[in-house]
Order: C-alpha cells, then sequence, then structure tokens
C-alpha cells in the first residue's frame, strides 16, 4: 500500500482544496493517470499516481488538504484494498483530524491525574470546556453516590438473607480474629487542637493539606524509639517481635469499603511527604484500588474516626499488632484564660485501644500523653518529639 | 460536513454580486483580467462575466486611483486593486487631496463612493515592501473610511455598507486570510462561536463555549484575528483565564459604543495589529477608550504591535518581528501576571 499525498504547490497557501476526483474509488489506475484536481489560491493543478495501483480515496471532494496529507491510497490489488478496509478503523474521511469539541484546560487534565478520573467520564457534565472545578467538583460527586458496600438499608425492606460484600466479610475476619484473640483495653485522651490546626494557615493551595491526620502519623512515628512496644507483635509465648521504623497505617473510608494504607518509615518522611502520601491515599480510596504492597506491613494503626460530631471511637487492635489510635473530630469549648478571660479553644478525643498482654495502662497513658505534648506544641511536632518529655 | 467557502471565494462572490446588480459599478487594477484574475486570485472570473467593467490597468497605482476618483465624481461605483497594499503610498495624494474631500468640499455633499482594495500583511515572505500594514497612514482623514478583510464577516454585506457610506474607502485585505475558510452560523471549531454584539455587525465577537464575564477582551482586526483567538484558546488552557476577541469590519472612523459593555468589566483590554509599532490603530482605539471607561478600567490598555523594523524576507527573521499568536499570549499573561 502507498499513500497519495499533496505535494506542496506554492508558498502562499497552508492548504489547497481538492477540487475534484478524476480517478473513481476502487478504479484500477495506470502509472501516470490523473487522479485529482488541486486548487491553490492561484492555480488548479492535476495531480497523477507515479506507479499504477487499485485506488482508495480518502479526502472528500472540497475537502481541505495541506501539502503533504493524504488523500488516498494505492493498493497492488482490489483484495488488498478490502483487507485493508476491512482492518482498518473508520477513517476520518476528510482527511483531516477530528475537531475536538471539549476544550480541557491543563489545570483540569492535572486534576483528573491527582483524583485519578478518566477525562472521557467528563463528557457526561455536557461542558465545552472543562477546568480544575469541573473535575474536583466530579470527584467529589462520585464520591457522594458511590453506593455504601456495607449499607443494610438498601435491602432492609425486604426479609430473607442478604449477603454482604467481600470487602465487609473481609473486615468481618479480622474483627473476629481480634476479638477472639486480643484481650484490649481502651484509654481515651483530651488534646488542645488549635495550635494543630494553625499549621495549615499560609501553606501554598497546591500544597498538599495538612491537618490532625497527618500531624498524628508524624507525631506517632516520633514516638517509635522511646516507645517500642507500641509498634511491636505479640508472638504469644512471653515474647514479642519487633521491626524497625514506623509504619504507621491509617483506616480510609471513602464509600468504596475500608483500607488501612500503610505510610512506610513515618519518622524518616517530613510533614510535607507524610502529607503528600496521604493524599494519594485518599485519592487511592476514592477509586477503591490500592496496591498490595501500599497495604502490608504496618506495625501501628490509626483510625480515623474524625467525622463531624464524634465523641469517641473504640477501635479493635489489628491481629499482629499492639495497639491502635482513634482520632475523633475537632470540637469547641469553653475555657478561661489565664487572665481570667472566657475564649473558645479546640480540642480533639484521641482514643487508644492496646493489647493488654503487652502494655500496661500506664504505658498507653503515657503514650497517649507524649502524643498531646506534641500536637498541643506551638511549634514543629518533630521537634517536641524528643527532649524533655521524660518523665511525665 | 461540507466545508464554508474561503475568504477569496467569498470576496469574489462579493464583487460579482456587486457587479450584477449595478451598472456603475466597475473593477479597475493591474493584472486583475482572466485568464490570470489578479495576483491573489480575487477577481478571477470577473472580467469575463462583465467585460467593459473589469478593466486591467497599466502599473501606475497613482492613475487607477485618479481614475476611480473621477468615476466616482461623474456618479459611478468603481472598486480598485492595489495589487500590495505597500504601494496604496502612490495612491495618497489622490485620496487624500481629491477623492476624500471632494465628499464636503464644494460646499454641498457630493457622493464619492469608491472601494480601493489593498491586500496587505506578512508572514508569507515577500519581504520589505510588499509584506506591510499601512493602516494607521490613512487614519483620521475626513471622509475616508478604513475597513479590514475579516474571516467571520461576510463580504457581500460589507462592500453594500461600503458602498452605501457615499464615501471612500480602503479595504485592507490580510493575504494569508485569501486561502482560510470563512466561519458561518456562529462556529469558529470546537468550542469557539462568535456572534455580532451591537445589532450593526461591525464588531464580531469570538469567544469559547458563551461569551463569559471576560478576564480579558483583545481587539484585533481580521488579519490577525485567527491569531487572537488561537492566543485566547491558549490562555484558557493554560491558565483557565477566560477571554473574547472583537474583530471589527469597519477600523475607522472608530465605532466603539457596541463594545463598552463588554471591556467595561473586563479584566485587561489588549489591542492587537500587525502593523509596526508607532503612531498605530490600537493607540486611536486606546486613546479613544480612555476617555470613555477610564474610572471602569482596571489596569492600562496593552498595546500589541509588530516590532520597529522592517519586515525580513527570511521568513524565521520575519515571524520575529511580525505579530504572531505568542506574541499577545504572552501580552496578556504579562499584562494579568498570569
Amino acid at each position: 500500500m502507498r499513500e497519495i499525498t499533496v505535494p506542496k504547490l506554492n508558498n502562499n497557501d497552508d492548504s489547497y482544496v481538492l477540487v475534484e476526483w478524476l480517478a473513481q474509488d476502487g478504479a484500477e489506475l495506470a502509472a501516470d493517470a490523473p487522479i485529482a484536481v488541486i486548487e491553490t489560491s492561484k492555480a488548479a493543478e492535476e495531480l497523477a499516481v507515479a506507479e499504477g495501483g487499485v485506488l482508495l480515496q480518502v479526502a472528500q471532494v472540497n475537502a481541505s488538504c495541506a501539502a503533504g496529507s493524504v488523500i488516498g491510497r494505492l493498493f497492488p490489488t482490489a483484495q488488498a484494498r478490502q483487507e485493508f478496509l476491512g482492518a482498518a478503523q473508520p477513517e476520518h474521511r476528510d482527511g483531516s483530524p477530528p475537531s475536538g469539541d471539549v476544550i480541557v484546560t491543563r489545570p483540569a487534565r492535572e486534576a483528573a491525574a491527582e483524583f485519578g478520573i478518566d477525562l472521557t467520564d467528563l463528557r457526561v457534565l455536557g461542558k465545552n470546556v472543562l477546568r480544575r472545578q469541573d473535575v474536583e467538583e466530579f470527584a467529589a460527586t462520585i464520591r457522594a453516590q458511590t453506593p455504601q458496600p456495607e449499607d443494610p438499608q438498601t435491602e432492609a425492606a425486604g426479609e430473607g438473607i442478604i449477603t454482604l460484600p467481600a470487602v465487609q466479610q473481609a473486615v468481618g475476619q479480622v474483627v473476629t480474629q481480634s476479638h477472639q484473640s486480643i484481650p484490649a483495653a481502651f484509654a481515651a485522651i483530651k488534646i488542645p487542637a488549635d495550635a494543630a490546626l494553625g499549621r495549615q494557615a499560609g501553606r501554598p493551595p497546591e500544597a498538599p493539606p495538612i491537618g490532625l491526620p497527618e500531624l498524628l502519623v508524624q507525631a506517632v512515628a516520633a514516638l517509635r524509639e522511646r516507645h517500642p512496644l507500641c509498634f511491636a507483635s505479640y508472638r504469644g509465648d512471653g515474647t514479642v517481635s519487633v521491626i524497625g521504623g514506623a509504619h504507621v497505617g491509617v483506616t480510609l473510608d471513602l464509600g468504596r469499603g475500608l483500607f488501612v494504607p500503610v505510610v512506610r518509615d513515618a519518622g524518616a518522611r517530613s510533614l510535607d511527604e507524610i502529607a503528600g502520601v496521604l493524599t494519594d491515599f485518599r485519592i487511592s480510596a476514592l477509586r477503591g484500588s490500592f496496591r498490595a504492597a501500599e497495604l502490608a506491613g504496618g506495625n501501628i494503626t490509626i483510625s480515623l474516626s474524625n467525622d463531624a460530631d464524634v465523641v469517641l471511637a473504640r477501635p479493635i487492635v489489628f491481629p499482629g499488632q499492639t495497639c491502635v489510635l482513634a482520632l475523633c473530630a475537632t470540637q469547641e469549648e469553653l475555657v478561661r484564660t489565664p487572665a481570667g478571660e472566657i475564649a473558645t479553644r479546640r480540642y480533639v478525643n484521641v482514643g487508644m485501644s492496646y493489647d493488654h498482654r503487652v502494655l500496661s495502662g500506664r504505658d498507653a497513658i503515657a503514650f497517649l500523653h507524649e502524643i498531646k505534648r506534641i500536637l498541643a506544641a506551638p511549634d514543629h511536632p518533630s521537634d517536641a518529639g524528643t527532649g524533655d518529655l521524660d518523665g511525665n | 460536513m461540507p466545508e464554508s467557502e474561503r475568504v477569496v471565494t467569498n470576496l469574489n462572490r462579493a464583487l460579482g454580486a456587486l457587479l450584477d446588480k449595478d451598472q456603475r459599478v466597475y473593477v479597475l487594477g493591474e493584472d486583475i483580467g482572466d485568464p490570470y484574475g489578479g495576483a491573489f486570485k480575487v477577481t478571477r472570473g470577473l472580467s469575463t462575466r462583465f467585460p467593459g467593467r473589469v478593466l486591467s490597468t497599466p502599473i501606475s497605482e497613482s492613475a487607477i486611483a485618479g481614475v476611480a476618483g473621477g468615476l466616482a465624481l461623474a456618479g459611478d461605483r468603481p472598486v480598485i486593486e492595489v495589487m500590495f497594499g505597500d504601494f496604496a503610498g502612490l495612491c495618497f495624494d489622490q485620496l487624500y487631496n481629491f477623492a476624500a474631500k471632494s465628499v464636503s468640499m464644494y460646499g454641498h455633499r457630493v457622493p464619492m463612493p469608491m472601494i480601493v482594495r489593498c491586500p496587505v500583511g506578512g508572514n508569507r515572505g515577500y519581504g520589505p515592501t510588499h509584506s506591510q500594514n499601512p493602516q494607521k497612514h490613512f487614519i483620521g482623514i475626513p471622509n475616508l473610511s478604513l475597513w479590514e478583510l475579516s474571516p467571520l464577516h461576510d463580504n457581500a454585506v460589507v462592500l453594500d455598507r461600503i458602498m452605501d457610506r457615499g464615501e471612500p474607502a480602503i479595504l485592507f485585505e490580510d493575504k494569508t486570510l485569501y486561502s482560510r475558510r470563512m466561519h458561518r452560523d456562529g462556529v469558529i471549531s470546537g468550542p469557539l462561536r462568535f456572534d455580532f454584539p451591537g445589532g450593526d455587525g461591525n464588531w464580531a465577537r469570538v469567544y469559547v463555549g458563551r461569551p463569559d464575564p471576560a478576564d480579558y477582551v483583545i481587539i484585533a482586526p481580521g488579519g490577525l484575528a485567527e491569531r487572537a483567538w488561537q492566543a485566547a484558546a491558549d490562555l484558557l488552557v493554560e491558565h483557565e483565564l477566560t477571554g473574547q476577541v472583537l474583530v471589527p469590519s469597519r477600523l475607522y472612523p472608530v465605532d466603539l459604543e457596541p463594545l463598552l459593555p463588554a471591556v467595561r468589566d473586563a479584566g485587561l483590554i489588549c489591542i492587537a495589529e500587525e502593523g509596526v509599532t508607532g503612531g498605530t490603530w490600537g493607540a486611536e482605539v486606546a486613546n479613544q477608550l480612555y476617555g470613555r471607561l477610564w474610572a471602569d478600567l482596571k489596569r492600562p490598555i496593552r498595546l500589541v504591535s509588530s516590532a520597529d523594523s522592517v519586515i525580513p524576507t527570511a521568513p524565521h527573521l520575519e515571524r520575529e518581528v511580525l505579530v504572531q499568536s505568542e506574541t499577545i499570549y504572552r501580552a496578556v499573561c504579562e499584562a494579568l501576571d498570569a
């Protein structure tokens, strides 16, 4: 198969016009046979084929065609032409690229990549210009509309046997194992949150957000050296095994089921890095897809129970770990300042379920107090994680 | 979908219609007769259809303009072609001291309907004396109106409108437009749309999707219009900046009234033209806008012109001198700090 292209006919025109096909589609042509008339802004030119063959017309009459564009194809036999037609995708017969009906801005493309949204899905919006805001709103809509896999209301009206979603069945196995094997105790602490919540102020909008989850991951990781038993695994024979580093699992359920992705070696990461990892995790949770490696290897877990108005949550201790922290919702209270005035401040409750075979109540409360000290510190929390915290 | 006609075809058809409906119309110019049909083929076929009224002339722009002025004074309606607008300078005295003045210097108004067609503009590698935009040299002459070819304005309407003014007029025709397509039914391509705010059809407004409240407005004559809306598309894609491109058919006298609602609220007004910088049409428009909108303007009006230079023949050097879509894009980005 040979392509028939338009030669450069002058310096004036960006493109010419195919005014007439002189040879019919499918015609068997001899060498030097004239096939089409191309009109420039100054003259009409007859195009001929150098060698013979069977013609397939590509460009339509009255189409614009630039120098070098393909207006037809030549095949050695009619059969070869037929085979090509059978194999080819439907061609844009006018020889021009398909005109895009929709303009997608660069910020919108970036947002789509960020949220893992296929741009073609956005066609349902019926917009001819897609901006970043459209993508963000679309992502939020998807999140809201995704059916809750373990929502019993959907079938409660009927009677009979309901099969739980696979994700919920898997959760069921883990919690059963936890309850059967881990004698857990629980404690909770109240932590002033104004300092931590102020950390986001002044950050550039493109930077990943920093809130209590990010700060709590960093605070927990900073305590790895001083509280190794909180990061251990009970072996059942009076011993625990300890692995290096703080690998902090974070529970995320954004409608596609519960996932516990792990921030690997969180103690070695900056706050910005932790925030970036958590942002990626949230997107993956939104899509319901994680790589297996992202979900494995945690040695401590934070359960994010910080939905509005949650006062207390008592998570299960994951088998293989010795404790789990629960971050509850931010709340407000009135306090009396040292000057005797009444002020509003924000606080959170952080709960801790722990394997009582490994950790004593004293251990757990010491751990919680150190977290409180770090989160409530107005300075950089990682600085507060070391130094003068002994003796609490 | 069948493609719309090319600009050169549209202009040819408009000239044919003018000749067809009015016996007083003559078309004069160098080498405009068949079979050559003019350097840019605008008059192709017309000398065959209208023998005796479409005439090739000697090579003297001054003489052609002088004959046209005489025809107009005698009640005819001449259209002349100056093969390259660069040579309109040779017509200057005939227009400045005779044709335009004749409208009003005899104590009563004398209709002088005549059109001087001038292919102008560069990006063709034609060099310093065949690539210029001499529009600015003709601004401010009483009773001389200036017009510009555009892929948005139907030339049949434009030629009628010019003739109906009863004054000499120059129609500047960016020669890169001839082989482009006319746009019709308010659609350019993809989501690019246009309409004619103001009712009289003089100003075309190009926008993406819908005429949003605009971050910026680009005012650009027909030859630059495509480069301007390319810049607007790029500004949208890269920076999510929403803009409008406003394209006049008549350059002068400037009629700003239909524009004021659109430009009043814009974050930036940018006026682009291909002519070289200094004493420009854009400066005239900006001056009038300042007078009308001083209290509303968010920032200084930005003028975009070609460089203070002769126009080089070598394509890469010519490109640097002349306004391109990137030139407009950069100017808007700079002014809006995008």
